[in-house]
């Protein structure tokens, strides 16, 4: 990764249009060609993700780039099993927001 | 002067009644102006005493030698002149500072024994002195209201200000509340003290102000003793209102006490006079805590009950009292056989409106008194002694504890209504941490689950007892442990999901936070009280699904892995490595226990295990007989074709904050490396470079290690060595929910 990407909840969306970013979070459900991932504060995003971003697990790290209507262009997924704790996730999301200079 | 001063004071008092209290009061208001109409009037004086300041800063005060009816009564003087008394004063500034006179002479004529709650003033006129004998200490010293010196008591709650000489002799006092009493003694009236509870200081002068006198035999009946209306009930009389209460009061000896005591009023809001007489009545039923007096000292209470003493109230100083009280817990008959003394004693908690109090009694009164009470009736007690509470066998909050004797009156009181059943003050189990070890707390919660009874034997005098665990909940979300003992353990019969009221809980911080029900404490199953009915219907529709946090943490000995278990709170015992040495922990006289993040950086593998005794419950080394090939244990007398290695071997763990080392024994080492004593010395026999690998294996593993820290002398060097009773792998989800607490409280 040459620039850096922020890790975002599916809030954080709109500010990120453009952008290419992080979200970590659990797949609810296939949609069409894509699927809606859960992030830790609740809310879904709707991911299309290209042909390379492959993925198996329940929980999984996307690094996609925003798109301007909300949706996310998937470009890598990393599977995080299934045993995963997306509330424990978002204390240290929450924590990591506060200090972006560790985290950038 | 002085005799002639009583002689003009009695006939004085005989005199024409003066409005004295108003006269005190204008004078406060005018000014110095009214000392003049005093002056003038015929028989009373304004005892007024003044300190007047100069400009020089000397106090001037002058007595009025010639003012021969006015025995004792020092009164303004003009700077310097022995001018006409009547005279004002110039000055700048006037301290006018009233000792509330005659109000000595009316607690020694009131019967009876009371509560003083309306302020007066006083003066210090003695040394303070420590009183002999009290532990806390207290002070004795005499007051003067002006006209009269009585014997008081300052209580250990004050002490600080005699320590700092704040009170001191010659201090002026503002008594706010206090107790007055009556010693009996043998072929004299009665002597008058006051214990004084609440008091200001208002300043401290250089010279007695007035010319009291002691309290004499001519002082008593006080039939002369005129009061303006307000203080009729006041109790030099007989006011009717008493009469159909009790017996009228017996004109001496006065310390016989017999009927209710109004608190004496010196300020003109009291509303004493009729208006009170009549609802005194009414309130003798009542138990407000703010009424106090007398017991009654007749036993029977068939007719109108006779008036209580608020529990709180309860002091040594007053030995004459009853108080209406629930049992709300009884022990059982102990007994103790020591060397220098054997008996038995059982004890009963009492609560009231106003607070609560134990009592106990000893060996005579065991038999008297044990069949009496029983737990959850009202009863009305008296005469027994009031000491102080020895804390360590009571968690009553309660400075006082009784000791009843052979003279207590214990009788079952009629009316079990107006007493409070019990009283708690319950802390949700989410708060438990901010309690020390040893807090003594109350509990309202849901029992979740039960345990079976198992025997523990205690580790410090190697007692056996019998214990059985509870999980219980509440609505903070947390579940907790807690323990029963001994009978409570064995007969305890509730069914899950009932809810139960803990009352003197002990809060423990084996390792984390646990609660125990000590003897002390008591356990009631679905009180009927609202909060029970309330955390029933929580349950009921939230409790039940919820999943409950837990106080996560260590428990001490080291069973293999499952010593550290959920249900404690780790946290507390956390300590990072520099907190280790920082407090060098461990240096002191018994073992301490804690707990350590770490991760493992080094093992040390050169002897890892020992040849131990195959036997049950042995763990001796043996030793090789090279001969026989046989291995022989010197404790269980015998030989073994093999050992069972055991291991024992020491890992360097560190943390950000430093590094430490720890020993390890059997059941750790085989966690920390995956395998048995005996498997890894046949590898590191057979096959070295696999032995070196499963030691590299296990370095670097991050666990929770339950530590024990203890000082060992070995050869002249005391050092402290630390092992490890029990690690854990990490629960990563309790963790980041730890860490991420602890930031937000970084910031």
């Amino acid at each position: 990764m040459d620039k850096p990407t922020p890790r975002i909840t599916a809030s954080m969306i709109q500010q990120h249009a453009g952008t290419t970013v992080r979200i970590v979070g659990r797949i609810v459900r296939s949609q069409g060609s894509g699927f809606i991932i859960e992030t830790s504060d609740g809310n879904t995003v709707l991911v299309n993700p290209t042909v390379e971003c492959t993925y198996s697990a329940n929980f999984i790290e996307l690094l996609g780039k925003v798109q301007g209507d909300g949706t996310v262009s998937g470009f890598t997924a990393v599977d995080l099993s299934d045993n995963f704790d997306l509330k424990a996730y978002g204390l240290f999301e929450s924590a990591a927001q506060k200090c972006p200079a560790l985290f950038a | 002067m002085a005799a002639y001063g009583v002689e003009t004071l009695g006939k004085a008092l005989d005199g024409p009644v003066v409005d004295r209290r108003l006269v005190t009061k204008a004078s406060k208001l005018l000014g110095v102006l009214c000392a003049a109409l005093v002056h003038t009037r015929d028989s009373r004086r304004g005892v007024v005493f003044g300190v007047v300041e100069d400009g020089t800063g000397a106090s001037q005060r002058g007595p009025d030698t010639e003012d021969s009816e006015h025995m004792g009564v020092r009164q303004y003087r003009e700077q310097g002149g022995t001018g006409d008394s009547s005279k004002r004063l110039a000055g700048p500034s006037v301290h006018m500072v009233e000792l509330s006179a005659g109000e000595i002479l009316r607690f020694h004529q009131a019967s009876g024994n009371m509560t003083v709650t309306t302020p007066y003033f006083v003066q210090v006129i003695s040394p303070v002195q420590l009183l002999r004998n009290q532990t806390p200490e207290a002070y004795r010293c005499m007051v003067s209201d002006g006209e009269k010196m009585s014997l008081a008591v300052i209580p250990s709650k004050l002490k600080p200000l005699v320590a700092n000489e704040t009170i001191t002799r010659f201090t002026i006092l503002k008594v706010n509340k206090c107790s007055v009493s009556k010693k009996a003694r043998e072929n004299e009236p009665p002597m008058l003290f006051i214990v004084i509870h609440e008091a200001e200081v208002l300043e401290t002068v250089t010279e007695r102000l007035g010319n009291p006198t002691k309290l004499t035999d001519q002082d008593d009946a006080g039939a002369g003793f005129e009061a303006p209306q307000p203080f009729a009930a006041a109790g030099s009389g007989a006011p009717m209102s008493f009469a159909s209460a009790v017996e009228p009061p017996a004109p001496q000896p006065a310390y016989q006490p017999q009927y209710q005591q109004q608190p004496p009023f010196m300020q003109q809001q009291s509303h004493f006079g009729g208006a009170q007489s009549s609802s005194f009545m009414s309130r003798v039923d009542d138990i407000s805590p703010k009424y106090s007096g007398m017991g009654g000292s007749a036993p029977v209470h068939a007719g109108a009950p006779p008036s209580v003493h608020p529990i709180a109230d309860l002091n040594p100083y007053h030995n004459k009292w009853t108080i209406r009280a629930r049992v709300t817990q009884k022990t059982s008959i102990k007994s103790w056989n020591k060397p220098t003394s054997q008996g038995r004693l059982f004890s009963v908690t009492l609560l009231d409106d106003s607070g609560e109090i134990r009592g106990t009694a000893f060996t005579q009164q065991v038999d008297k008194l044990f069949p009496l009470f029983e737990p959850g009736k009202v009863y009305y007690i008296s005469n027994a002694q009031v000491r102080m509470a020895k804390q360590q066998f009571s968690n009553v909050n309660n400075q006082y504890e009784l000791t009843f004797d052979n003279n207590t009156v214990v009788e079952l009181c009629l009316e079990q209504a107006n007493v409070p059943q019990e009283h708690y003050d319950f802390v949700p189990l989410s708060s438990l941490e901010k309690f020390q070890k040893n807090h003594v707390v109350d509990v309202l919660c849901v029992l979740k689950e039960v345990a079976e009874l198992s025997q523990i034997t205690l580790r410090t005098d190697d007692r056996k007892m019998t214990k059985r665990d509870l999980v219980i909940v509440d609505k903070s979300g947390f579940q907790v442990r807690a323990s029963l003992w001994g009978a409570e353990a064995e007969t305890f019969n509730v069914p899950v999901e009932h809810v139960i009221a803990f009352k003197g809980m002990r809060v423990g911080d084996f390792g984390g936070r646990t609660l125990s029900l000590p003897s002390v404490g008591s356990m009631t199953v679905n009180p009927d009280i609202p909060e029970a009915h309330a955390l029933r219907g929580w349950y009921d529709a939230e409790g039940r699904h919820m999943s409950f946090q837990s106080y996560r943490g260590a428990g001490a000995g080291g069973s293999a892995g499952g010593g550290m278990g959920t249900g404690e709170n780790f946290d507390a015992q956390l300590k990072t490595m520099a907190q280790v040495s920082a407090e060098n922990i461990g240096s002191g006289d018994t073992a301490e226990f804690f707990n350590l993040k770490g991760t493992i950086a080094f093992i040390r593998s050169n002897n890892l295990a020992y040849p131990s005794c195959p036997g049950e419950n042995c763990n001796k080394k043996v030793t090789e007989d090279l001969s026989s090939g046989q291995w022989r244990c010197e404790k269980c007398e015998r030989s073994w074709p093999a050992p069972d290695y055991r291991y024992i071997f020491s890992i360097n763990v560190s943390d950000d904050t430093g590094q430490t080392w720890l020993q390890c024994f059997n059941e750790v080492g085989e966690l920390v490396l995956g395998t048995t004593a005996n498997e890894m010395i046949e590898l590191q026999r057979v096959n070295e470079a696999a032995f070196g690998q499963k030691i590299a294996d296990a370095t670097f593993k991050e666990y929770w290690f339950r530590c024990k820290a203890k000082s060992e002398t070995y050869n002249e060097a005391t050092r402290v060595k630390i092992s490890a009773s029990s690690i854990h792998p990490i629960d990563y989800v309790a963790e980041t929910a730890r860490l991420s607490r602890l930031i937000d409280s970084y910031n």
